[in-house]
């Protein structure tokens, strides 16, 4: 009987440890759904989805475009990004997500980066760079809460004025 | 016996339960270190010490700056700060960089957001812009994983290169 008692005790207290180390654990999963949601973003942005691309965001997340002051929260982002997407659109450009991306994890805080590049209509390579996103899980689900990119191209030289 | 059994098991399970959740982070001291790291960031880039800037990136950090590809490595980083820098200097800027307006820290992970302004010799403010930094804690030593930042105003159009003919 003695020998019973022990077992069980170790086999609950083993049993225990097992629940709370998958629990505190991030899985090839989490990692999936931040690298797939950056992917979401550039087919929802050039199907013109505004929709698609702020449900990507918590309600207070920031986005830190170049070229202007950063975007507070997801009803100001929906906007941004239905502009923003109709200029791409009107330029015959599209977003994609390149491979080479990174991805690190700790409880629930997250960040993703890696390269991106826009292609014309033809699918010439117009212009490339890197974004940056931090991320939190809530309920369940991850959630960008501030991004931030940039390109790699020098601003292109103004025309030569005509004389 | 069995009353003792059972609450020996009941005992067991808690004291594992209890072990496992993780115990709320205090990240008073945490934050207050990164809060810290983008003032001394600025202070050591006026200072023209890009020896110190590179210190503050993990060897396999990556800088991504604008209109530039990344740099990757302590060197690289160093490289690159070294010659932005001169450039700065050679201009009569300063880079002014408050503390990060956002910080969250998540175990040995933490992310921090803010905005910069560039002055000029005269005080001016010539540029404004945001930076996201990503952080890792080894060895008790928070340093850069990932430093990412834009400028808010779009690119000034180039000077020409010569006056055009009257």
């Amino acid at each position: 009987m003695k020998i019973l008692r022990t077992a069980a005790i170790a086999a609950v207290g083993l049993l225990a440890l097992a629940a709370c180390q998958q629990a505190a654990k991030n899985t090839a999963a989490d990692e999936s759904e931040i690298r797939d949601g950056s992917r979401a973003w550039a087919t929802a942005y050039n199907a013109g989805d505004a929709d698609g691309v702020a449900n990507l965001y918590s309600d207070d997340a920031v986005v830190m475009p170049p070229g202007m002051q950063a975007v507070i929260g997801r009803d100001a982002i929906r906007e941004y990004i239905v502009t923003d997407s109709a200029a791409a659109k009107a330029a015959g450009v599209m977003m994609t997500i390149e491979h080479g991306d990174s991805v690190g994890m700790s409880g629930d805080l997250a960040w993703h980066s890696g390269p991106y590049s826009v292609s014309d209509a033809s699918g010439a390579k117009v212009d490339g760079g890197n974004y940056m996103e931090a991320l939190q899980k809530k309920e369940g689900k991850w959630y960008i809460v501030r991004d931030i990119w940039n390109s790699d191209q020098a601003p292109a030289p103004a025309a030569m004025p005509e004389s | 016996m069995n009353i003792l059994k059972s609450a020996a098991v009941i005992a067991v399970a808690l004291i594992a339960l209890a072990g496992c959740k993780p115990a709320a982070q205090d990240t008073t001291a945490d934050e207050a270190a990164i809060r810290l790291s983008a003032p001394a960031w600025a202070a050591s880039y006026n200072a023209g010490d890009a020896d110190a800037l590179a210190a503050m990136y993990w060897e396999d950090a990556t800088l991504q700056p604008p209109g530039a590809p990344a740099a990757t490595g302590n060197a690289a980083i160093r490289e690159f700060l070294a010659s932005d820098i001169t450039a700065a200097k050679a201009a009569g800027l300063t880079m002014n960089i408050p503390e990060a307006g956002a910080v969250d820290v998540s175990g040995d992970l933490a992310y921090e957001a803010g905005t910069y302004t560039v002055t000029d010799a005269s005080g001016a403010t010539v540029d404004a812009g945001k930076y996201i930094g990503v952080f890792l804690k080894k060895d008790g030593k928070w340093l850069y994983i990932r430093d990412t930042w834009n400028s808010d105003n779009a690119p000034a159009a180039a000077a020409p290169a010569s006056e055009p003919a009257a």
